[in-house]
């Protein structure tokens, strides 16, 4: 037992060893490197950057479908004639259909409240109305979206309702652009990390083509394969994370501004993305940035490897 | 150092053939006992190097089987081959000596990038530079050495992880006759510690000189072998 304890602590020793050893070689190839590893940076940086604001757009697009997805809804408007307790008995109703979730109602005097808030600024049109014009209404909520139909044929058939009106098909367009959208981004995002790849893998060679000779060397006098490499992914991590680090930092102020934009417009201001999913982001940009300079690091020195 | 009739290297009819068909090891059978001081002899072209490459896994035969201390290299894997060559220095014909460092840095270098700790592998380079006797020209660079003092560098790194073979790749290539003989006894005396040392040459004269166990190559076919028997102490110079 205690020899094991003894050869643990002798490997544990060798591999603390190599990595600093990786690490420092790691720092002095990017030193070395100069101007064209500044460029990796920022190159990465602008890729991890266009990569975060289609994650943080793509964040706000699904919170939007999502509050419309809540908010699908069928409004049926009530005749004038219909008074409150008619109106109350009619709720108690339809909630006993089987495809409905909820039903509210809405009294005229509560729907203009709701527009007020919603034209925020520009609220003082309406008091120049002489009454308020809005019906009341029954807001339903449907189980499932897909039997929202079902519903509005039932209460088409109703005596008390006016006119009912529902907004399936707003959702399912901005379902249909967000896929768009996605589609879209994920072909910039990629065209923009191909060429990080590329800048990577051109820059790791320029280091390894600097040290070919030791490279050789070391192989001949039987350092192993990985003993070779790590120093070579420790680089590539380097320009990745840093990469990242800007992105990160470039993410922040640029989130304030949509926010802010996103503010201007009271009905959108929930659909920016918060600072949960911002993080969450900035831990995907980094972790993104290094396995690609990993990658781009162990291909580059593979085939020298390989020899 | 005598002969221990246990064999380090065994050659049994390795052939090696680089495309498209250039030969450059025909059906070569050779064994090579430990403890032993042994040549390789023939002229330029005779597939000297490519026979010590095979050893050290740098190629693999076509066709026959290499065995270095009881190991078939061609059942190792890929990744033993580091551990492999960690018992095996080597000296190349053309030194391969790192110009960016010293010759301290160069003997360090190689025991560091196999894990040797730093005050450990300070100890062996003070000790193989001093054997080498290159112990004053520690902080100097390559390019400030001889040839002759190059190549005591390129054996002192080859030295430095005490390996129980040593391969010397045409080591008096470039060197005059008087240094070529110090070279000769220095590999005499890295022998008689008890390493196992296989030299390829081209050079005639060392091999009158030393009448050790010496195996002739012409045109990748083994042409004689001597086994140098009457061995006797070297005339001096």
């Amino acid at each position: 037992m205690e020899k094991m304890i003894r050869l643990r602590r002798h490997f544990e020793g060798i591999s603390f060893r190599l990595t600093k050893k990786a690490l420092i070689q790691a720092w002095l190839n990017i030193r070395r490197n100069g101007a064209f590893s500044l460029t990796c940076i920022v190159v990465a940086g602008i890729s991890l950057l266009i990569f975060g604001l289609f994650l943080l757009l793509d964040g706000s697009l699904n919170n939007l479908v999502h509050s419309f997805e809540e908010r699908v809804g069928i409004s049926a408007y009530l005749k004038s004639t219909v008074t409150p307790s008619e109106a109350a008995w009619l709720q108690s109703r339809v909630i006993t259909w089987p495809e409905v979730e909820v039903v509210k109602y809405v009294s005229p005097e509560e729907a203009m409240q709701t527009l007020k808030a919603d034209l925020s600024g520009f609220e003082d049109v309406l008091s120049t109305l002489p009454a308020n014009p809005l019906p009341a209404s029954l807001e339903i909520k449907p189980k499932n979206p897909s039997q929202t139909i079902e519903i509005v044929s039932q209460l088409r058939n109703l005596p008390q309702v006016d006119e009912v009106q529902y907004d399936l098909e707003t959702v399912s367009k901005l379902i249909a652009f967000t896929n768009y959208f996605r589609v879209l981004g994920i072909v910039v995002s990629l065209l923009f990390v191909l060429s990080t790849w590329f800048l990577f893998s051109s820059s790791i060679r320029m280091t390894v083509y600097a040290r070919k000779t030791e490279i050789e060397v070391m192989k001949l006098v039987g350092a192993t394969n990985n003993y070779i490499r790590y120093p070579f992914v420790a680089e590539g991590i380097f320009y990745g994370l840093a990469g990242a680090l800007i992105a990160c930092l470039l993410l922040f102020p640029m989130r304030s501004a949509l926010v802010a934009s996103l503010n201007h417009l009271t009905f959108l201001s929930h659909i920016a993305p918060d600072d949960s999913y911002l993080f969450l982001v900035n831990i995907v940009l980094l972790a993104f940035g290094a396995l690609l300079g990993a990658f781009a690091a162990n291909m580059s020195v593979r085939r020298f490897l390989a020899e | 150092m005598p002969k221990l009739g246990i064999p380090i290297i065994e050659l049994q009819s390795v052939t090696k053939i680089y495309p498209p068909r250039i030969v450059a090891l025909d059906s070569v059978t050779i064994t090579i006992e430990k403890g032993e001081l042994a040549f390789i002899m023939g002229p330029s072209g005779a597939g000297k190097s490519t026979l010590l490459k095979l050893l050290y896994r740098a190629t693999s035969p076509t066709q026959g089987r290499v065995v270095v201390d009881g190991h078939d290299l061609s059942r190792i894997k890929q990744s033993q081959v580091p551990y492999l060559r960690r018992s095996i220095g080597t000296v190349f014909q053309d030194y391969k000596l790192l110009s960016r460092r010293t010759v301290g840095e160069n003997v360090l270098f190689s025991l560091e990038v196999i894990g040797v700790s730093d005050r450990e592998a300070r100890k062996r380079m003070r000790y193989v530079l001093e054997l080498v006797g290159l112990e004053d020209k520690v902080n100097c660079f390559p390019e400030e050495l001889s040839g002759g003092e190059q190549q005591r560098v390129s054996i002192a790194r080859a030295l430095a992880n005490n390996p129980p073979l040593f391969l010397a790749d045409e080591p008096t290539g470039n060197l005059d006759w008087a240094t070529s003989w110090d070279l000769m006894t220095l590999l005499k005396r890295i022998n008689e510690q008890g390493t196992t040392v296989l030299m390829a040459t081209h050079n005639e004269d060392i091999l009158h000189k030393m009448k050790c166990h010496t195996i002739l190559l012409d045109q990748g076919r083994k042409v004689g072998e001597l086994d140098g028997e009457d061995d006797q102490a070297p005339p001096p110079f």
